[in-house]
C-alpha cells in the first residue's frame, strides 16, 4: 500500500520482479499489464500506473531511463477494502440475499465486459472478487487471464482456475474452450455463497471431478455431445452413470437462484449460461432485487499494517484455536445469508471437508496468520490457491517466482491449483514517477452498470507459476 | 452494454498514447534527436577528461577543459540519418519474423513481427539510435513480442536461432535480455499493438460474398434502408465497375462472372495483405491511422475502383443528404492519404542506399553515448543490486567498456553482425 503524493489517494502495489528471472520481464506480468489496460470497467480492478523505483535518468523525452533502475517495478492499483471471501468467512458476518444479489450481478456485469473484450480471466474465486466501502465488487488478479478470439487456432493450457472452481471440461483435458470457464467458476462463487461453504472441495484433479459428478451427474453423449472424446475422459469416466442432483441438493434455495444456478454448473460448456444471459435471469428481477451498492454496509477495513496489533492477538487466538481443534474437530463457522435455510446439504460424500480452523475474530480477510493444514489436508482452502497464508509478506508479493505454498502430493507433475496468492507490497513512497496511462472517460454504465468505483488497495494476488504461466 | 468498434478503439494505447498528427510526430523526434545529440556531447566529452585525467596525475579540471578544446567537434545524426538506419534495422528484424521474408526465419505469425516492429518505432519515438543501437534492440523487441503475441519461445531457443540460422553467431541470451526492461519502459508499459490484418480478412470475407451475390452479406446501411437491393444487384454492379489503372493490377484483365469477380476480389487482397505486411509497418502509418484506415488505404492500392464501390456501400444510398457527403468525402480523403503513403513506400537495397548506410553506420560509431554501449554490463550491474553499483561498479564497467572497444577495434568492422546480415539479404534479394 502507499500514497498517491499528489492528491493523497491511497493505492495497491504489486511488485514484479525482475532480477531472478531467466526469461526476463515475467510474461504473467506483461499479459496481466497487457489485459488491465485494455479494460476500463467499474467492475474491473483499475490498473493506475506502472512506476518503477526512483532512477535520476531520463531518455530523450523526459521519461526515466531503464538503466539506472534500482530493482523494484510496480504495478499500482485502486486500493480495496476487502475480498469476497475474506468479508464471507468474517464470523457472524451474513449476506443477505439482496447483498448476495448485488455482488452476484457486478461479478456478471464485470465479467461480461471481459468477455465482450475477448478477455478469459481464467481465476475466478472469491478471493480474487475485490469489494470496497461502497459495496463496489471488482475483478482483480488477471494473471492468469489472456485473451482469445473465436478464430483463436491455438491450444490454451487446461491447468487454470483454481481446482474447487474448476470446470469439467478443463478437468477432461480441454485446450479449447472459451468464456464458459468462467461461468462454471460463477457458478460455485453463488452456491458458495447461497450455502454458506465452497460446494465442490475437491482435493485433487480425479476427486474433483467426481464431486462435480455426484453433484452435477455423469456426463454422457445425450447431456455433453463429444464428452468422450476429451483427451482424459477415459481415465476419469465415472464408473456408474450418476444422477444430476442439484435441484435436489440445493432444494432449500429460492426457486430463481436453483434455476439461474443450475444454467450456471451446466456440464456442457456449450449449453452453460454465458454472463449477458444470467444478468437477464429472473433472479435479478425477482423480489427481493438486488440492492445498490452504496446501501451495503461498510465494513472494518482490514489490511496488514494497519492491524498489526489485532493480527498479533488474531494469531495467539489462532494458535489457542488450533490446539482445541486437535482435540475437538469444529464444524465449518461460515454462515449461510440470511433469509436462507440452514444447509442441509454436507458435501455428496466427503463431509470431512467441512471441518476447518475456526477464524477467529478480527479482520483477516487475506488469511494473514491462518494456520494451514498439511497438503492436501482438511483446510478451508485449496493450498496455494490466492490466500498467501501464514507466510511472509515479501514472499507473497513476488510476481512470477514459484509459489512457495505447498503442494498437495498428486500425479502429473504439476500443481493442481491456479496461481496462488499475494498482498499489497510493502509500501514504496510515492516518489517513482510513473508513466501511468489514465484511462479515458469511458463510461460503462448501461444496462448493467454498477455504481462507479471507490478507492482502495486491493489485495491483488501475485504468485504465479512462471512456470505454468507462459503457457498459453 | 452498447460497444461499437470505434469506442473500443478509442479505449486502446494505441490510440491514447501513440497516435500523432504528422506535425507532432515530426517534433517528437527532432526533440529526441537533439536532447540525445546534447546528450552524447557531454557523455563523450565526459568519457574524454576521465581518460585524461588517468593519464595524467594532475587531473584538474582547467586541463581537462583546455584537453576538449583541442578535440574534434563531435558529429551527430540527424532525425533523417536516424530514421533511415532505423528501417534498415526494421526490415531485418522483419525479415527474422516470419518465412514470408525469408525461409530461415522464425515460424512466427505475421502478428509477432509486426508488432515487435512497433514496439521499436515506439521507443525510438522517445530513444534515440545515439543512446541505444538499433542493433542491440530489435532482438530484444522480437523476443517481447514473442511473449506479448502469444508465441512465446525460451530465451535459449531465441538466442540459439539467432546464432544459428540469422547470422548473429555472437548473440547471447544476455544480449537478448539486457536491453527488455529499457524497451518496455520506453513503450510506457503498452504492449498491445492493434494490427490492419484482422480487418482486411474480414473485409475480404465480405467482398467475397458480395461477389457471389449472397443477400445475406448485405448487412449495410445503403441496403438496409430501401430494402430493395438484392444480392444479384450487388454483383451486378461489381461485375460493371472499371478495372484499376495501374500497371502492378495483376487480376483478370475482364471481369464477367462470379468467379472472375471472385478472382480480382483475391488479388485485390493479396497485393493489400502485402502492402499491410512491410510498407505499413515501414512507415509511419500505425502513428498516424486507425488499422481500418489502413488495411482499406491498402484496398485503395490494391484496386482503388472495387473499393470505392466497398466504401460507398457504407453510406445510406441518398447521394442528396449533405452531411452523409461532407462525411464520406473527409473519411475518403484520410483514407487516400494512407494509401498514398503505402504507394509511395519503396525500399531496394540500390548500391547508393547501401553506401548511405555504411556512411551512417560509421558515424554513429564516433557518436553512440559511451555511457550505454554495454547494455549487458550495465544490466548486470542492476541485478547486482543498488548497493554494489556504486562507485566501485563504475570503475568495473568503464574497464570491461575500453576492454571491450579494443576488441572491437581489432576486429576491424564493429558492426560486424547486421552488416553481415544486410549483405546476405541483399544477395537473396538480387
Amino acid at each position: 500500500m502507499a500514497r498517491e503524493i499528489r492528491t493523497g489517494e491511497i493505492v495497491a502495489l504489486k511488485k514484479i520482479r525482475m532480477d531472478n528471472e531467466k526469461e526476463g520481464f515475467p510474461i504473467t506480468a506483461i499479459r496481466e499489464i497487457k489485459i488491465l489496460k485494455k479494460l476500463h470497467h467499474e467492475n474491473v480492478i483499475k490498473l493506475k500506473e506502472i512506476v518503477t523505483s526512483p532512477g535520476p535518468e531520463t531518455d530523450e523525452q523526459g521519461n526515466q531511463d531503464g538503466n539506472k533502475f534500482k530493482g523494484g517495478i510496480y504495478m499500482v492499483f485502486e486500493y480495496m477494502d476487502h475480498d469476497l471471501t475474506g468479508l464471507a468467512d468474517r464470523p457472524g458476518l451474513r449476506f443477505t440475499v439482496p447483498q448476495i444479489k448485488c455482488y452476484m450481478k457486478q461479478l456478471l456485469t464485470g465479467l461480461h465486459y471481459c468477455h465482450v473484450n475477448q478477455v478469459l480471466h481464467r481465476d475466478i474465486k472469491g478471493s480474487n472478487l475485490l469489494i470496497d466501502n461502497e459495496g463496489n465488487l471488482k475483478l482483480a488478479d488477471f494473471g492468469l487471464a489472456r485473451s482469445f478470439s473465436t478464430d483463436h487456432t491455438g491450444n490454451l493450457t487446461n491447468r487454470v482456475i483454481t481446482l474447487w472452481y474448476r470446470p469439467p471440461e478443463l478437468l477432461l483435458g480441454a485446450t479449447k474452450y472459451g468464456p464458459a470457464v468462467d461461468m462454471w467458476s460463477v457458478g460455485c462463487i453463488f452456491a458458495e455463497l447461497l450455502n454458506g461453504k465452497p460446494i465442490l472441495p475437491g482435493k485433487n484433479e480425479p476427486e474433483q471431478l467426481n464431486k462435480i459428478f455426484e453433484l452435477c451427474g455423469s456426463p454422457d453423449e445425450i447431456n455433453w455431445p463429444g464428452c468422450s472424446k476429451m483427451p482424459w475422459y477415459n481415465n476419469f469416466k465415472p464408473s456408474r452413470p450418476m444422477k444430476r442432483r442439484i435441484r435436489e441438493v440445493f432444494r432449500h434455495f429460492d426457486r430463481h437462484a436453483l434455476d439461474l444456478l443450475d444454467s450456471m454448473l451446466t456440464l456442457n460448456p456449450e449449453k452453460r449460461i454465458s454472463a449477458q444471459d444470467a444478468l437477464v435471469a429472473e433472479y435479478f428481477w425477482n423480489d427481493p432485487l438486488p440492492c445498490d451498492p452504496k446501501s451495503l454496509p461498510k465494513y472494518e477495513s482490514s489490511h496488514e499494517f494497519q492491524t498489526k496489533k489485532k493480527r498479533q492477538q488474531q494469531r495467539q487466538n489462532e494458535e489457542t484455536a488450533k490446539r482445541q481443534k486437535l482435540q475437538h474437530p469444529q464444524p465449518h463457522t461460515r454462515l449461510p445469508p440470511i433469509q436462507s435455510h440452514p444447509p442441509h446439504w454436507h458435501g455428496p460424500s466427503h463431509p470431512v471437508n467441512n471441518t476447518q480452523p475456526p477464524v477467529s475474530a478480527g479482520p483477516s480477510h487475506h488469511q494473514y496468520g491462518r494456520p494451514r493444514g498439511p497438503p492436501g489436508g482438511p483446510n478451508r482452502y485449496p493450498p496455494s490457491a490466492n490466500q498467501s497464508g501464514g507466510y511472509n509478506q515479501t514472499r507473497g508479493t513476488q510476481v512470477g517466482t514459484y509459489s512457495s505454498g505447498p503442494y498437495p502430493a498428486q500425479g502429473r507433475g504439476g500443481p493442481p491449483y491456479a496461481g496462488s496468492g499475494g498482498m499489497p507490497a510493502p509500501g514504496q513512497r510515492g516518489a517513482a514517477s510513473g508513466y501511468g496511462v489514465g484511462p479515458p472517460n469511458y463510461s460503462q454504465s448501461g444496462q448493467f452498470g454498477g455504481s462507479a468505483g471507490g478507492r482502495a488497495p486491493n489485495p491483488l494476488g501475485g504468485n504465479r507459476n512462471q512456470q505454468y504461466g507462459w503457457q498459453q | 452494454m452498447n460497444l461499437t468498434e470505434d469506442d473500443v478503439y478509442r479505449a486502446t494505447t494505441q490510440y491514447r498514447l501513440w497516435s500523432y498528427s504528422p506535425s507532432s510526430l515530426a517534433s517528437i523526434r527532432d526533440e529526441t534527436n537533439a536532447n540525445a545529440a546534447k546528450r552524447v556531447v557531454e557523455a563523450i566529452r565526459r568519457h574524454r577528461s576521465s581518460t585524461a585525467t588517468n593519464a595524467s596525475s594532475n587531473g584538474a579540471e582547467p586541463a581537462a577543459a583546455d584537453h576538449d578544446s583541442t578535440e574534434p567537434a563531435v558529429d551527430c545524426l540527424t532525425p533523417a540519418e536516424s530514421a533511415l538506419l532505423l528501417t534498415h534495422y526494421l526490415h531485418i528484424l522483419l525479415t527474422w519474423s516470419s518465412t514470408r521474408h525469408s525461409p530461415r526465419a522464425f515460424p512466427f505469425p505475421s502478428a509477432v513481427g509486426a508488432t515487435a516492429v512497433q514496439y521499436v518505432r515506439r521507443f525510438y519515438l522517445s530513444n534515440s539510435p545515439m543512446t541505444y543501437h538499433p542493433k542491440a534492440i530489435i532482438a530484444t523487441a522480437l523476443f517481447l513480442a514473442t511473449k506479448t503475441e502469444c508465441a512465446f519461445n525460451s530465451v535459449a531457443d531465441f538466442s540459439r536461432k539467432l546464432r544459428d540460422d540469422m547470422g548473429l553467431k555472437k548473440m547471447t541470451e544476455q544480449e537478448v535480455l539486457a536491453p527488455e526492461f529499457v524497451l518496455t519502459q520506453g513503450l510506457r508499459f503498452t504492449f498491445d499493438v492493434r494490427h490492419p490484418f484482422r480487418g482486411l480478412r474480414g473485409g475480404l470475407i465480405e467482398l467475397s460474398a458480395m461477389a457471389q451475390g449472397d443477400s445475406d452479406a448485405l448487412l449495410l446501411p445503403a441496403f438496409a434502408n430501401g430494402g430493395e437491393t438484392t444480392g444479384a444487384d450487388v454483383q451486378n454492379e461489381m461485375l460493371a465497375l472499371p478495372l484499376p489503372q495501374d500497371d502492378e493490377y495483376d487480376g483478370p484483365s475482364a471481369v464477367k462472372s462470379a468467379s472472375d469477380l471472385d478472382k480480382r476480389v483475391g488479388a485485390a487482397f493479396t497485393r493489400a495483405d502485402a502492402l499491410l505486411q512491410e510498407a505499413a509497418l515501414l512507415t509511419d502509418a500505425y502513428f498516424l491511422y486507425t488499422p481500418s484506415q489502413i488495411w482499406l488505404g491498402a484496398m485503395l492500392v490494391a484496386d482503388e475502383p472495387l473499393t470505392l464501390y466497398y466504401f460507398s456501400t457504407k453510406f445510406p444510398a441518398a447521394e442528396s443528404d449533405e452531411v452523409i457527403k461532407a462525411k464520406k468525402a473527409k473519411i475518403l480523403a484520410v483514407l487516400q492519404a494512407c494509401a498514398t503513403m503505402l504507394r509511395e513506400w519503396e525500399w531496394k537495397p540500390t548500391p547508393e542506399r547501401k553506401e548511405e548506410l555504411k556512411r551512417i553506420d560509421k558515424k554513429l560509431y564516433k557518436c553512440l553515448n559511451p555511457d550505454k554501449k554495454d547494455l549487458v554490463g550495465l544490466n548486470a550491474a542492476v541485478k547486482r543490486g543498488a548497493a554494489e553499483a556504486g562507485a566501485s561498479g563504475d570503475g568495473e564497467e568503464d574497464n570491461t567498456r575500453a576492454k571491450k572497444k579494443r576488441k572491437l577495434e581489432d576486429e576491424g568492422d564493429p558492426f560486424g553482425g547486421p552488416l553481415e546480415s544486410k549483405n546476405g539479404e541483399g544477395k537473396k534479394e538480387s
